[in-house]
């Protein structure tokens, strides 16, 4: 069969052309000079009530007060903790659980289980006593907007000889609806030409879990997951 | 005052030559009739006066202004054919209503009359109707526009004869209510004759004559008789049509030259008038003897 | 019996009048378009489907009234073509009328229309907004662009009535040039294509200076002034053409 797939476009506008000519004929042929305007009155008072409704609707207003989300910046965000230069109290803001263990032994290994590769694993010495992890994570955002997600896709278990990282399964299904203004609301704005396009632009979130080992415990070896240890 | 002036006025369509040099002038409030066989350029001429069409060359004024285009003449002057179109979407009594607000003399007390007289249905759609009630429509929005100058073009295309009288009756009292200059096309002369005030008698695009009716009448005789009396009587004669009737006699129609008809008779002839019809379709005839020499 | 005198001004005023009547059908037709095209938005303009292993899976849908817009846009330009078709030509001259208040009173019309149909065209975002929101299933998160400012209201309306005035006169001229001849309604579109396909070989940007000429205009006064030009210079061609036209062939 002969590939129509560039044409598609093309084969729909046709289609969109002829039709409103069609309907454009077909109405025009219409007898009794109100009955236009009828039509249009009840139209117009539908999109009326649905104007009234949508100030009504919680959501259109809340948007624009909720705070934008500058996305690019999020990986910068964890990269001075992790090359050293900055400590971890820094990122505070973006913690979303710790664990704290007491450990005796002398050494322990480090094991994963489940998918791993959307969580950077870091680990710093420190002279404390026990084994502190947290879990860090920047806002999912959407389009700049900030989607909730309280969900901790890990744990953590601490047996005697191994620090176990388990990755939950379950993932929350979202959905989104986004819309896209008129263009002729932009025609006099310089700046917001780039809204027009039907791009949808997804802020993943980084996420960071941080191992507080102390010194004197041996870390006897690594599997199923990369650990960045800070200097 | 002359309402209208043509001057050497020829209208060519394509390699049609529909008008040639054609002049005659129309005064103010007077019935003409507009007069010639198919083809003879009656609709040009009146398309032309309307301002729908344009001459090709020549002078033509309308109340002493070039008709084309004109808004002073389209509003002055109305031109009522079969071919008359409103928009689909438009009831019978919206036409009336809209028509109402174009013409500033719109008499909408005889337009209602005359649409309950001839039973029309205000819903109706304009191309739904026949023929014949299309015809009475327009005659309606002819008629109550009281324009100055009113046109009709083959009025009575599609109607009954009832309907028919009951035009030129209504056409006859409005005028006299309210004279204005009306040129009325048809190639049935013998219908309108009884209205009109003045004939004008187109052939192939040209003028053949511009006459009041009482001349039209006097315009020439039949005569008839046996034959060769007939044929010697004529020799010198302006013959208009001649035909063989029965086996040894003739009628023949003769330009009257005020001959005397007492010299006629007593040749045993028989001398009678001819009606401005009969005048008209032999006048125009295309060749002598008429349909029957296609026979032959 | 006495002469009236029609002025161009109070015959120009009786036809759009008249115009308003037999031309109603075509506010019935945007609605029809319109609500055709909401319809199509339900669906969404894109939508977008990740997880992004934090636990959580997007699903995001775009919805945008580009449709209706289109639509109004195409359906503008149908009308204004309609109307210079030959048996609309017609019954514009049925009463008191020339080419001229004939013209006049067309642009008027689509003036009206443009205005009509900007209006519904972007009170139709807050009908999509209202139905996603109430009917989408599974409900989901408003995302951007939910709110509109009461200034995105008007310039909407504003800017979209001069892009369908823009486009309405080309549609006119263009129809009123495809009826001067028979065989134009079949060539001229040919012959569109063919020159446009023709500008685009012979220089990539031109067509899209052309469109960026009105499109990437954000000044309002030379937005204003451009379609305004634009769309006399073509009612002007329009009358320019049709000017020795004949009548009731």
């Amino acid at each position: 069969m002969m590939n129509l797939g560039p044409f598609t476009p093309l084969i729909i506008l046709m289609l969109l052309v002829a039709l409103t000519f069609w309907v454009v004929m077909r109405f025009s042929k219409w007898r009794g000079a109100k009955k236009g305007f009828w039509i249009l009155g009840g139209y117009g008072v539908i999109l009326l009530i649905s104007v009234i409704i949508y100030y009504f609707i919680p959501v259109s207003a809340e948007e624009s007060e909720k705070k934008r989300i500058d996305h690019p910046g999020h990986v910068e965000i964890f990269s001075g903790v992790l090359s050293g230069t900055e400590d971890v109290a820094s990122i505070e803001e973006f913690l979303l659980k710790e664990w704290e263990f007491d450990y005796d032994e002398d050494t322990f290994r480090i094991e994963s289980r489940g998918d791993m590769n959307f969580i950077r694993v870091a680990v710093e010495r420190t002279e404390s006593d026990g084994i502190k992890a947290a879990f860090y994570r920047t806002p999912l955002s959407f389009n700049g907007m900030e989607i909730e997600n309280k969900s901790i896709p890990l744990d953590i278990q601490l047996t005697p000889d191994r620090l176990e990282i388990v990755s939950s399964q379950g993932t929350e299904e979202v959905y989104i609806a986004s819309f896209s203004k008129e263009f002729p609301m932009h025609q006099f704005n310089d700046q917001d030409m780039e809204m027009l396009g039907f791009g949808m632009e997804m802020g993943w979130s980084e996420q960071l879990l941080y191992l507080q080992v102390p010194e004197d415990i041996e870390i006897s070896g690594v599997s199923g997951v990369q650990v960045e240890y800070i200097d | 005052m002359n309402v209208i002036e043509c001057e050497k006025l020829t209208k060519k369509r394509r390699q049609l030559t529909a008008l040639q040099d054609l002049s005659f002038s129309i005064e103010e409030n007077t019935i003409t009739g507009l007069i010639g066989r198919n083809g003879a350029g009656k609709t040009t001429l009146l398309k032309i006066l309307a301002g729908f069409w344009r001459p090709s060359s020549g002078k033509v004024e309308v109340f002493k202004e070039d008709p084309f285009q004109n808004l002073f003449i389209s509003a002055n002057a109305i031109y009522v054919d079969d071919q008359m179109r409103y928009s689909s979407r438009l009831t019978l009594s919206e036409i009336l209503t809209e028509a109402e607000r174009f013409y500033e003399n719109w008499d909408a007390e005889l337009a209602n009359r005359l649409f309950d007289y001839f039973s029309f249905h205000p819903r109706q759609a304009h191309h739904h109707l026949s023929k014949g009630k299309m015809s009475t429509f327009n005659m309606i929005i002819g008629l109550a526009s009281r324009c100055a100058l009113t046109m009709f073009d083959e009025p009575t295309t599609g109607m009954d004869a009832g309907v028919r009288k009951d035009f030129y009756r209504a056409l006859l009292k409005d005028y006299i209510a309210n004279p204005r200059t009306i040129i009325i096309s048809s190639h049935h002369l013998e219908e309108i004759e009884d209205l009109l005030e003045d004939v004008l008698l187109l052939d192939e695009g040209k003028k053949y004559f511009h006459l009041p009716m009482d001349e039209l009448k006097e315009y020439a005789v039949g005569i008839s008789g046996r034959t060769e009396v007939v044929m010697q009587w004529m020799a010198n004669k302006e013959v208009i049509h001649n035909e063989q009737v029965g086996n040894n006699a003739t009628y023949a129609i003769v330009k009257n030259d005020y001959f005397s008809i007492d010299q006629a008779k007593q040749l045993g002839m028989e001398v009678s008038p001819v009606s401005a019809s009969d005048l008209c379709v032999h006048l125009t005839s295309r060749s002598k003897g008429g349909i029957e020499s296609v026979f032959k | 019996m006495s002469l009236n005198n029609a002025s161009l001004g109070s015959t120009v005023a009786r036809q759009f009048k008249y115009k308003l009547k037999a031309y109603n059908g075509v506010l019935s037709s945007l609605v029809l378009v319109q609500i055709i095209a909401i319809l199509f938005s339900l669906g969404g303009n894109g939508s977008f489907h990740s997880s992004g292993g934090s636990g959580i899976s997007i699903n995001a849908t775009l919805f945008t009234n580009a449709n209706v817009i289109i639509f109004t846009f195409l359906w503008v330009i149908a009308h204004a073509v309609m109307m210079t078709t030959k048996a609309e030509r017609e019954h514009g001259f049925t009463f008191v009328s020339n080419h001229i208040s004939n013209h006049l009173s067309n642009a008027l019309f689509l003036l009206l229309a443009s205005v009509i149909a900007a209006v519904t065209t972007i009170l139709a975002g807050f009908l999509l907004r209202v139905l996603v929101y109430f009917f989408k299933e599974p409900a989901p998160i408003l995302g951007s662009n939910v709110h509109y400012e009461v200034s995105d209201i008007f310039t909407g309306v504003f800017s979209m009535t001069f892009y369908l005035i823009l486009l309405a006169s080309a549609g006119y001229v263009l129809g009123t040039l495809s009826q001067l001849h028979r065989t134009l309604p079949y060539l001229l579109p040919v012959l569109l294509i063919g020159i446009f396909i023709w500008l685009i070989q012979l220089d990539h940007s031109l067509v899209g200076r052309g469109v960026a000429f009105y499109f990437e205009e954000t000044n309002a006064l030379l937005f204003v002034l451009k379609v305004t030009v634009t769309s006399v210079v073509c009612f002007l061609a329009a009358i320019m053409l049709t000017k020795r036209l004949e009548a009731r062939q």
